[in-house]
């Protein structure tokens, strides 16, 4: 973030001081604002109350940053927040590079499709993390999420049928059924199915397959409880 | 006499549109931080981008025109009102023109993209238009403005899983329910040199916005963001049209990040900021004008005359 801050300031022909710099640095990491006093108590920082002020009022000045006023109990406090976001930031900083790489003499059809592959590959690569991040989080979540117990209640003119129906559809789940007559095969009635299911995707997958055999039974969903 | 009259009218719309540009370019850029949900977010910035040309028709129709038609008209103005009034009229009509070509060329690439596609039915509940494409389409977009269809292409159905899919097709739906084409359309009548960056933002906010409307749960966050890693790998085969909302759209990096980051409670907090709020600013305003009708078309006149001399 640091290179892409000082090409910034070249590219507008700003100069900051180092204590410019790290204000700056430190807005930039709080999209949604910071106080004065948060910035004061920051390590990297640490100067007084006053000098952070007017280093804040210089940076207004020059157009980096914005302050929006928040109304407290007994005071009226600023928030500052980066006039520029990271993703303008970048594409201003793309746009001067490229205009820079056009404008040398040696700019010919190889540089541009060098440039091209360059930024595809970085792209690929930033895919595959994201994708991997992804990956992991879904893993994360199912193996959090394990053995969700769940009950389904239902009435139908035949609740065995719809046990037999259902159980042994699911690999990996221990499916029962209890009848609210204490008779598992009743002509007519509540059935309750309890199943054990290993994470909340199985779960979905239950609640489907059971209303859809509820459906071909003439039967009506009452409630889904999940344990 | 008539003539002078509307091309006082003109120019008046001309000045108020570009003043309130200049102003809205100005002041938008804290907004963006505002703590509320990403739909008001959007809705805010929409609403300032057309601000502009909406607030100039109104004080226009409402109080311009009708000056001049109850007062008398300097006549001695010079030719510098024909003038601006020209330019307002060559303005009008660019915008008009840039409307229909966008219009034209969406309906083109929607007629092309249709041609042998089947209707596709993931979700049983959703009665939303959405089609399997056969041509060379984008992986998945939703394209058109009165009748807007979600399209989706044969590499997309076969890249993703049915949960990701279904959730890449809600994202799509969101768009249309908040006619996120008929927007663009709007945007494209009316251009102003530097809004291009409000524009971005709002299209950013409207991206973010129906990914929070899509996601219901930790496991759809997850789903979605899946499909969007597949699709971003996806090469677009065609440039979409001004009147569509591709999936992939927007800073597809910050949107996972988001949804990877997703926190059912921190949804719930997000602040809505409701549009019919303004409706008793509207009526307060109105009722105001009603009120003091004579002597505030006797200042817009004398305003007016002022601004075009």
């Amino acid at each position: 973030m640091n290179n892409i801050l000082r090409l910034l300031l070249a590219s507008r022909k700003i100069r900051l001081g180092p204590l410019e710099e790290t204000i700056l640095f430190a807005i930039w990491q709080q999209p949604d604002g910071i106080t004065t006093r948060e910035l004061r108590d920051r390590v990297d920082v640490g100067r007084a109350y006053i000098t952070i002020v007017t280093t804040l009022n210089r940076l207004r000045k020059k157009g980096l940053v914005d302050r929006i006023a928040v109304e407290g109990t007994k005071v009226v406090t600023f928030r500052y927040v980066p006039r520029y976001t990271m993703a303008e930031v970048e594409r201003d900083v793309a746009s001067n590079a490229i205009r820079q790489l056009l404008g040398l003499d040696v700019a010919g059809p190889l540089l541009l499709s060098r440039m091209v592959e360059e930024i595809s590959k970085h792209d690929a690569e930033m895919l595959d993390e994201l994708g991997r991040l992804v990956d992991e989080k879904r893993r994360k979540d199912q193996s959090s999420n394990a053995n969700i117990t769940g009950i389904f209640c239902s009435v139908c003119t035949a609740p065995d049928r719809l046990f037999s129906l259902v159980s042994n559809r699911l690999e990996g789940c221990m499916i029962g059924a209890v009848s609210e007559s204490k008779n598992l095969a009743p002509k007519v009635g509540k059935v309750f199915i309890v199943a054990k299911l290993p994470g909340p995707m199985v779960a979905k997958e239950f609640q489907l397959l059971v209303k859809h055999k509820l459906s071909k039974l003439n039967g009506q969903e009452k409630t889904w409880e999940q344990r | 006499m008539s003539a002078l009259r509307i091309a006082v009218s003109l120019d008046c719309f001309l000045l108020l549109y570009c003043l309130l540009s200049l102003l809205v370019e100005t002041v938008w850029r804290p907004l963006r931080t505002l703590q509320v949900a990403q739909q008001s977010v959007a809705t805010i910035l929409f609403g300032l981008r057309i601000l502009p040309v909406l607030a100039s028709l109104i004080i226009t129709f409402a109080l311009v025109v009708p000056s001049f038609q109850l007062l008398p008209i300097n006549e001695s103005m010079g030719a510098i009102p024909v003038a601006l009034g020209v330019c307002a009229l060559l303005w009008i009509a660019c915008g008009f023109f840039r409307a229909f070509a966008a219009q034209s060329r969406t309906t083109r690439a929607v007629t092309c993209w249709l041609e042998g596609a089947r209707p596709l039915i993931v979700n049983a509940n959703s009665t939303a238009a959405t089609f399997q494409s056969r041509r060379e389409s984008p992986p998945l977009i939703v394209v058109g403005v009165r009748r807007p269809r979600v399209l989706v292409s044969e590499s997309t159905v076969a890249l993703l899983t049915p949960d990701e899919l279904r959730m890449a097709l809600r994202h799509e739906h969101e768009h249309m329910k908040s006619r996120d084409n008929l927007k663009r359309l709007i945007l494209v009548f009316c251009p102003f040199p530097g809004m291009a960056r409000l524009e971005s933002a709002w299209s950013q906010a409207a991206e973010l916005a129906a990914d929070d409307a899509a996601v219901s749960d930790q496991r759809d966050a997850l789903d979605l963001a899946a499909a969007l890693v597949k699709l971003s790998r996806l090469v677009p085969v065609t440039t979409p049209p001004v009147c569509s909302a591709g999936f992939v759209a927007g800073s597809v990096s910050q949107r996972i990040e988001r949804l990877l980051a997703w926190d059912e409670a921190s949804k719930a907090r997000r602040v809505h900021i409701r549009t019919w709020f303004v409706i008793p600013f509207a009526v307060a305003l109105s009722l105001l004008l009603t009120v003091a009708h004579r002597p505030v078309l006797a200042f817009t006149h004398e305003i007016t005359e002022w601004l075009v001399r």
